[in-house]
């Protein structure tokens, strides 16, 4: 597949790397040549010298022929800008945006563009490192669903995986239990110790909670 | 009408201007302190304001839930699309007219739904292509 990334910075340089690694065929946008150094001497992409909010400049790329195309500048402007026009005006199928301001990474999601929060996503990860909580919720860009992980304490244990299913609105992805991941059927069993992911509709996640509590009292 | 002006440098200040002349209620957006306190010396005190204009706390505070017109005429493109792009989605009832650098812009701003977009490059290039044509005559 073909990927153009714009902006050359830590994140954009380890994506592009990734990306080349696994095989694709990877375009990196940048505005100062010095940032190239960041891809190292081996990289097997293309460079391209320029701003990512030029149509000139995003042609000279090869976004036409982009699969997906991934913007992140230091400008949350910037990056919502250019993936407007890789998305609206190019029609590349797959856009991402790095956003810092997580009320506009909200907004922009409503204009077709995938839109990534380090922001959120950080929050989230030291809340759970700071909480230690049984209960937390693990990072995913979607806010119409959440994924969500516990730990059965004995209170819990005995349940079966149809007790904390809520048709529509909650299910049991997978039970970790003795390092060992299962893909649950509804009338598994709970154990203490087992740590259960779930995706939840985020209106039912105060039900889901109450059916666990056991596990959250136990905390 | 009501227009609110993102972006108080040298356009910003002399369009507050004459929209003030021409009897208009006008408020000015300027991130930059220094600016905004230029403007409130040069203009008059009440119209500016210190914020930034792709924030739509800032619009709202600016009365952009009232206003006829919203003009975002920064230096920035992408900032001008944005105060645009904000104001089209939280405020339904002002007009958006965009300022862009980049004459390539204008077409990706119209796409974007952005009600009028000048390009002060477009407006001089197509004077020099008339002053070209006329030469040939």
């Amino acid at each position: 597949m073909k990927y153009l990334i714009v902006g050359c910075g830590r994140v954009g340089s380890t994506l592009a790397k990734r990306l080349a690694h696994a095989g694709h065929d990877v375009t990196v946008v940048d505005e100062v040549s010095s940032a190239f150094k960041r891809l190292g001497r081996d990289f097997p992409g293309k460079m391209v010298l320029g701003t990512g909010i030029d149509v000139d400049v995003l042609s000279r790329a090869g976004i036409e022929q982009a699969d997906g195309f991934a913007i992140c500048t230091q400008g949350d402007n910037r990056n919502i800008m250019a993936a407007l026009i890789a998305k609206h005006h190019f029609k590349v199928k797959t856009v991402v945006a790095r956003i810092y301001d997580p009320m506009r990474a909200a907004m922009y999601r409503d204009f077709g563009v995938l839109t990534i929060c380090p922001t959120t996503v950080g929050a989230h990860l030291m809340t759970n490192a700071l909480l230690q909580e049984s209960y937390r919720k693990l990072p995913y860009e979607r806010h119409d669903v959440e994924v969500v992980e516990f730990v059965v304490t004995d209170a819990l244990a005995g349940r079966t995986v149809d007790e904390l299913t809520i048709a529509g609105k909650t299910r049991v992805s997978v039970v970790v239990r003795e390092e060992r991941s299962l893909i649950p059927s509804g009338d598994l069993r709970l154990q203490a110790g087992d740590r259960v992911v779930a995706i939840v509709a985020p209106e039912a996640e105060a039900e889901l909670r109450k059916l666990i509590s056991p596990a959250k009292a136990a905390r | 009408m009501f227009i609110i002006v993102v972006g108080g440098g040298k356009l910003g200040t002399y369009l507050a201007r004459a929209l003030l002349e021409a009897h208009h209620e006008v408020v000015v957006v300027e991130k930059i302190e220094r600016k905004a306190q230029v403007l409130a010396q040069t203009l008059n005190a009440e119209i500016a304001q210190v914020g930034d204009g792709c924030d739509p706390l800032v619009l709202e505070e600016a009365g952009a839930g009232r206003a006829d017109v919203v003009i975002a005429d920064t230096g920035d493109d992408e900032d001008n699309l944005v105060i645009c792009l904000v104001t089209k989605k939280r405020f339904s009832k002002p007009r958006t007219i965009a300022r862009v650098n980049n004459p390539k812009n204008k077409q990706i701003f119209e796409e974007l739904g952005i009600d009028s977009v000048v390009s002060g490059t477009e407006i001089v290039m197509n004077m020099v292509a008339e002053e070209v044509n006329r030469a040939r005559v």
